[in-house]
């Protein structure tokens, strides 16, 4: 069986701000395609490591090889990584088309195909009325979703999006997400956002950073299966027995309840797994004589998260 | 081929954007206004028949060999008394600059002579204005962080570079040629026959003179990253070498040669009657542009942007 190839290989990446460490020890291999998720704390690194991947800033230590150059910045890889940066701003007194087609220039696509490329992805972001203006009169969201829209000019291979998503309305954040989707079935697509719901139902793969230390990466399911979250609705409201039964199984971690429904944390981590842990809260419910009226699974990347942000403190020790 | 290109392309953006930017409009602006106004300056004691050309052609020589003795930093604790200095531009190891002097306003057109002088003056402190945002100002707003990964950073210098070089030489050309028309058309002495060749030759010399100075602007540009901070910087160290080199010469004469850490020291050969130092000058401000554009690549290559 063939190795994966991976995109993106990077290996004991350190980076200093000054005496400041923003970076320690991070190494990380990303698929050749798929949608794989940023996320961590306010300042634990991820813009630094988005700045480094895309050759803002200078690697100081480690590697990070990217689509096979040996580091960021490369001439060889001009055109092929798109990043969408978290405070870069458009110049304010050119106009958008101008803008955008000048960076279609630099990637070598020029003429009517550049133009219509440029209309096509501006309506894909639904920005399609305001290529003419300049960058000056956009709102923010506006704004983040031209930094998108450039992002993706060029078809890249690789597209970084630092919180592409933050400060949009809900339709617009979901015309974003579905056009993340559709880029993620040919390119590498890494976003970085506090929206941990938002990002569970889009992304393939993790990566939380907490202090500048990767303390978990892989899928979705590799980092959140120690603990999942379940939604249970009753027909009756709960009632404290029913809570201290439930509470009671080696599968649950923690229970909470609220009228008609509980939150239950299961516990995946045994050998059967997740399976094994489901059944015997369901049966435990059918004994109980209160079985589910409906079972949802529950934020378990927001709780793999919690778990993961706050474990240094609660456990210093280890 | 595709580095080639796409300086290329950098070198056309920032001409273009010169002409929508407020401070690419100063530096034109500015550029234009003084530079035509100095040859108004000049012009203007002939048109009032306050004096004659041939008067002023005197005078002038006289007035320029002082200065050049001052501001070259060769003239000596001695020379306080006008007369002495005179007598030395005449006969003694000051007699190259007599001759200077005498070549540009009597062998050639004076006027156009003075006009280049001055803007050869005011020049290496206009520039900043047109080079000093080229890097700093992408850089402070991010703007750069969406060419980085579209194309080299040494492309994006070498081509601004360019451009801003391109946009100093269109504006010499458009001031030489402004006045040489309002030199023929006011003053019938000056004729079009025999200011043509040697505004050719003042283009050739502030062509050269141009490239030292935009490339320390582009140094400036590259080193800090508030746009402010470069034109400050820029216009500080043109200004602040000869001043310096002026004011340190007294302490310890060595010293005096910090003028030639621009063209200072040198830059007045360009106009030289004799070919071999017109060459060494313009070779000495290529090199000179060389050096600082080297810095800028060796700074903007390394910086976290």
């Amino acid at each position: 069986m063939s190795e994966p190839q991976h995109t993106i290989q990077i290996e004991n990446l350190e980076h200093r701000f000054g005496t400041k460490v923003a970076l320690s020890n991070i190494s990380w291999r990303l698929p050749q395609k798929g949608i794989v998720g940023l996320v961590g704390p306010n300042g634990a690194g991820k813009t630094t490591l988005f700045s480094l991947i895309a050759g803002f800033l200078r690697v100081q230590s480690g590697k990070i090889k990217i689509l096979g150059s040996s580091s960021p910045g490369q001439a060889s890889l001009a055109g092929r990584m798109g990043v969408m940066p978290q405070d870069a701003i458009f110049a304010k007194d050119i106009s958008i088309l101008d803008q955008l087609l000048y960076l279609l220039k630099l990637d070598g696509i020029t003429g009517a195909s550049a133009e219509s490329r440029v209309f096509a992805i501006m309506k894909r972001v639904g920005l399609e009325k305001e290529i003419h203006r300049g960058a000056s009169t956009l709102s923010h969201g506006m704004g983040k979703r031209l930094g998108v829209a450039q992002s993706l000019l060029g078809l890249p291979e690789i597209v970084l999006l630092d919180e592409p998503t933050a400060g949009l309305d809900p339709a617009n954040a979901r015309q974003i997400r579905e056009f993340m989707r559709e880029v993620g079935k040919s390119a590498l697509v890494i976003v970085s956002s506090h929206n941990l719901i938002e990002l569970q139902d889009l992304i393939d793969e993790v990566g939380v950073i907490v202090d500048g230390k990767l303390v978990a990466s892989g899928t979705v399911e590799e980092v959140t299966q120690r603990d999942r979250r379940f939604e249970v609705t009753f027909g009756v409201p709960v009632t404290p027995e029913m809570l201290v039964q439930i509470d009671q199984l080696d599968a649950v971690q923690s229970v909470n309840s609220d009228s008609y429904q509980m939150s239950i944390d299961l516990d995946a981590s045994g050998e059967t797994g997740l399976d094994q842990a489901l059944l015997t809260l369901q049966q435990k419910l059918v004994d109980l004589g209160t079985p589910a009226y409906e079972l949802r699974e529950g934020a378990s990347l927001e709780q793999a998260y919690m778990r993961l942000t706050s474990a240094p403190k609660n456990t210093p020790e280890e | 081929m595709n580095k080639t290109r796409h300086i290329g392309l950098h070198a056309i953006k920032v001409i273009s954007h010169s002409m929508r930017s407020g401070s690419g409009v100063a530096f034109i602006f500015l550029t234009i206004l003084i530079g035509l106004s100095l040859a108004n300056l000049v012009v203007t004691p002939i048109e009032l028949e306050l004096i004659t050309v041939e008067e002023l052609q005197d005078s002038s020589a006289r007035a320029i060999g002082i200065a050049l003795a001052t501001a070259t930093l060769r003239a000596s604790d001695g020379d306080d008394n006008q007369g002495t200095l005179t007598s030395r531009m005449e006969n003694g190891d000051l007699i190259d600059l007599g001759m200077w002097a005498r070549y540009l306003v009597i062998e050639n057109p004076v006027l156009l002579s003075i006009t280049v002088l001055l803007l050869g003056v005011v020049l290496p402190l206009l520039l900043p204005l047109g080079s000093f945002t080229v890097i700093s100002g992408d850089v402070q707003h991010r703007t750069v962080r969406y060419l980085l990964p579209r194309t080299s950073r040494s492309s994006i210098l070498i081509g601004r570079w360019l451009g801003s070089m391109i946009l100093a030489w269109s504006l010499i050309i458009f001031l030489l040629c402004s006045v040489v028309i309002y030199l023929s058309i006011m003053i019938p002495s000056e004729s079009l026959e025999d200011l043509i060749p040697w505004a050719g030759r003042c283009f050739l010399a502030l062509f050269f003179l141009t490239i030292p100075y935009v490339s320390l602007g582009i140094l400036c540009s590259a080193t800090f990253s508030v746009p402010m901070v470069a034109l400050l910087a820029t216009v500080g160290s043109t200004i602040g070498v000869p001043l310096l080199s002026l004011s340190l010469q007294e302490a310890w004469e060595p010293l005096g040669n910090l003028l030639y850490l621009l063209p200072w020291g040198y830059s007045h050969e360009l106009l030289s009657p004799t070919t071999h130092k017109v060459v060494e000058a313009s070779a000495y401000c290529l090199l000179h542009g060389l050096l600082f554009l080297i810095l800028a690549l060796l700074k903007f290559r390394r910086a976290d942007l």
